[in-house]
């Protein structure tokens, strides 16, 4: 054991002469290298810069030393002395400062200016070192989730009704009460960084102890959120399911436990309608692996997508943490988010496509989810069923790619499992959102055309390529849109209005599909669901001369027909129009032509020739195949 | 055949009596390490044991190479300036045109 002794004054010194080198190394290489003609290479950082980079990584070996000195000079003398027992290595010396800050946070008590100085440059450490590798797990296992808590507690009283009023007496009591609350806010930012950065250590018990005081956890996931960190998944879940219970679906529980208004400021921060559900949603969003955590949780997704009295509309922000669970990690490079992403949307197909309905704030993104996953749309709509939640990857054994789709295509690689009873109740549920409805629409739009585009390149060799795919994609179309009609319908002559109404969302930019290998509708598909969530439904409606059909399937029929003649005219097949419109040489897609266009197509497709009478006669007959039966009930 | 003044040349001379010599001074002027002075507060207390030796020694090692590798920039510029012709042709690249150019370097 050895007595190390520093001199603050000194070795504050030291470390600004080794940041001056530093600096004055860096600039005057630089500048001399760009004011010389020719190459000077023992200048460049290759050679001189390696030395000042090396030179700048000593800097923790001077600073932690300093600041450990800094903290044990309680009598501010300028003196420090620390013990150590491996040779002073750094290791030691954090463990030290880690001790010292724990200790001093264990400690605090504020009633003087002193005081609050002394609890300044502790803040201002906690700030410092809360990205460190090593001191904020240190810290924070020195504290406990009880010590956390009660350091917060301790904080907020300093401000409080109930604390000390030593602020009162000082020589301005104006700039040190402000003191004070600067002091809150660096120590709030400071414990919130640490608890985050050490949450990678913790356990789940941690998170539910830490949540066992709603109001300090409020505060640390406010800074967390404003800080844009998170918290480690096991460690939030159980945060989620503690505050849960808490609440026990009654919101407005928070404003009758934090009525004091003591709790509605903290440093910077207000809460005047504190509520700690917001706090932990506004964190849930923050990263990929916090959403899964909450939404990865079947009771936490149950409850913030169905079941929560949405009287505080949180709704909307669980929307958000869905979407970044679901629609964002369906598509990341990351096979372990895409799949969680897979598996929470099969099991929210399950929860809110049965005996539970969807909150009004998350009805955007369940529609985004189906319109990720349509592809598994497509192999459930006519009745098959996968047995269960669950996800597979597309490609492999059971799930092969259709439509010539493949990897390439930018779908999900991992698909949903789910059935066509539960994909129906689920349409039913966010029917009347126009968001939904428009993502669901385009999506089986773009993947229709893939699958029209697909057959009549095939046509060729397998000669029922174009009637199967025409009966498929109109067979989809008429469930989908019958799925989603909005209410309670219980007419048919009811039924057939609505269906109108949600044929009408079914158009998309099919012009924009890549189709050099295999088709990509990926990102497609993506950019039209972020549109509808983000912008709310503002889509361009399908054409007036789609929707001008007699009856209420026409709608969905025209666009689908528009859609199969367009894919044998770019295949060169028969087909009911002569002289389709061109444009740059192509022909138009069928949301790039005018209605005048459109009407002279639908009616020379009225009763055609050959394939295009095939293609036109089986999309009329295939539309109603999945729709229900709306009798007078 | 005319012949211009090497402005190229003068830029060379002037990287090496000037600026780089005035870039290493700006660092440290005199005799010695550019860190002595940092060392020398660590040394008389700031942090003195043997860890700080060891700590000090390795830091002097790296610091005591600071000013050589400006000598050797000098060295390099003084090669290729020792190479160039006091006057090149006229229309030459390094001749009357050279400190528009240099000038513009960057721009």
């Amino acid at each position: 054991m050895a007595d190390i002794k520093i001199d603050i004054k000194l070795l504050d010194s030291a470390l600004k002469k080794l940041d001056n080198l530093v600096s004055a190394v860096d600039s005057n290489r630089k500048s001399a290298s760009s004011n010389t003609p020719i190459s000077l290479p023992s200048l460049e950082d290759g050679d001189l810069g390696k030395t000042t980079k090396w030179l700048t990584e000593q800097k923790p070996e001077l600073q932690t030393r300093l600041d450990l000195a800094r903290l044990l000079d309680v009598d501010g003398d300028g003196q420090a002395s620390y013990k150590v027992e491996y040779g002073d290595q750094l290791w030691e010396v954090k463990r030290g400062l880690s001790d010292e800050m724990t200790k001093q946070l264990k400690d605090l008590d504020v009633n003087s200016v002193d005081d609050r100085k002394r609890a300044a440059l502790l803040a201002s450490l906690l700030n410092r070192y809360q990205n460190d590798p090593d001191i904020p797990w240190q810290v924070m296992n020195g504290l406990g989730p009880e010590g956390v808590t009660e350091v917060m507690n301790k904080l907020r009283n300093m401000t409080g009704q109930y604390g000390s009023q030593y602020w009162q007496n000082s020589d301005n009591p104006g700039d040190e009460h402000t003191a004070l609350i600067d002091l809150q806010e660096q120590m709030g930012k400071g414990l919130a960084g640490m608890f985050s950065s050490a949450s990678v250590y913790m356990d789940g018990d941690w998170g539910k102890k830490i949540a066992e005081d709603p109001w300090s956890a409020s505060v640390l996931m406010r800074y967390i959120d404003k800080s844009h960190k998170d918290i480690d998944p096991m460690v939030f879940e159980a945060m989620g399911t503690e505050l849960k219970d808490r609440e026990h679906n009654d919101p407005m529980i928070w404003s009758q436990i934090f009525n004091d208004p003591d709790y509605w400021n903290f440093g910077n921060e207000h809460f005047s309608e504190l509520n700690p559900m917001r706090e932990y949603l506004n964190v849930a969003d923050n990263s990929t692996r916090d959403a899964q955590a909450v939404m990865g949780n079947k009771d936490l997704m149950h409850y913030f997508t169905s079941e929560r009295q949405d009287y505080d509309d949180l709704s909307k922000q669980a929307g958000k943490v869905l979407s970044v669970a679901t629609i964002d990690a369906a598509y990341s490079d990351n096979y372990q988010y895409a799949m969680k992403a897979a598996e929470i949307s099969s099991n929210l197909v399950y929860d809110l496509g049965g005996k539970s309905n969807p909150l009004d704030g998350v009805k955007e993104e369940v529609g985004g989810i189906i319109a990720t996953y349509i592809a598994d749309v497509d192999r459930v709509y006519d009745g098959s069923a996968d047995g269960g939640a669950g996800y597979h990857l597309w490609g492999k054994d059971g799930s092969p790619y259709g439509n010539g789709l493949g990897e390439d295509s930018g779908i999900p690689r991992y698909g949903i499992n789910m059935d066509q009873a539960h994909l129906r109740d689920l349409l039913e549920n966010v029917g009347d959102n126009d968001a939904a409805k428009s993502s669901i629409g385009k999506a089986n739009t773009l993947l229709n055309q893939v699958r029209l585009d697909y057959a009549a390149a095939h046509q060729g060799e397998n000669g029922d390529s174009m009637r199967k795919a025409s009966h498929e994609a109109s067979a989809m179309t008429g469930f989908l849109t019958d799925s989603l009609i909005n209410g309670d319908i219980d007419s048919e002559r009811d039924a057939a209005e609505e269906r109108k109404k949600v044929a009408e969302f079914f158009t998309a930019p099919l012009d924009l599909i890549p189709t050099d290998k295999a088709p990509v509708i990926g990102d497609l598909i993506k950019g039209e669901v972020t549109d509808a969530i983000v912008d709310g439904y503002t889509a361009d409606k399908t054409q007036d001369a789609i929707g001008q059909g007699n009856d209420d399937k026409q709608t969905s029929t025209n666009q689908v027909k528009l859609q199969a003649l367009y894919s044998m005219e770019k295949n060169h097949l028969d087909n009911a129009v002569n002289d389709w419109p061109t444009e740059n040489g192509h022909p138009k897609s069928p949301d790039r032509l005018s209605n005048d266009e459109i009407r002279i197509i639908l009616e020379k497709s009225d009763n055609p020739p050959g394939l295009a009478g095939q293609v036109v006669d089986t999309i009329d007959a295939s539309w109603g195949e999945k729709a229900k039966s709306y009798g007078d009930n | 055949m005319a012949e211009e003044q090497n402005a190229y040349k003068g830029t060379l001379n002037n990287c090496k009596t000037s600026v780089i010599p005035n870039a290493r001074d700006a660092i440290y002027h005199g005799a010695g390490n550019p860190a002595d002075s940092l060392l020398s507060d660590l040394s008389s207390g700031g942090w003195a044991c043997d860890s700080a030796t060891e700590f000090s020694n390795t830091v002097r090692g790296k610091t005591g190479t600071i000013l050589g590798a400006f000598d050797d920039a000098v060295s390099v510029v003084n090669a290729a300036w020792s190479k160039e012709p006091d006057e090149v042709p006229e229309n030459d690249w390094r001749g009357n045109a050279w400190p528009k150019q240099w000038s513009m370097r960057n721009m």
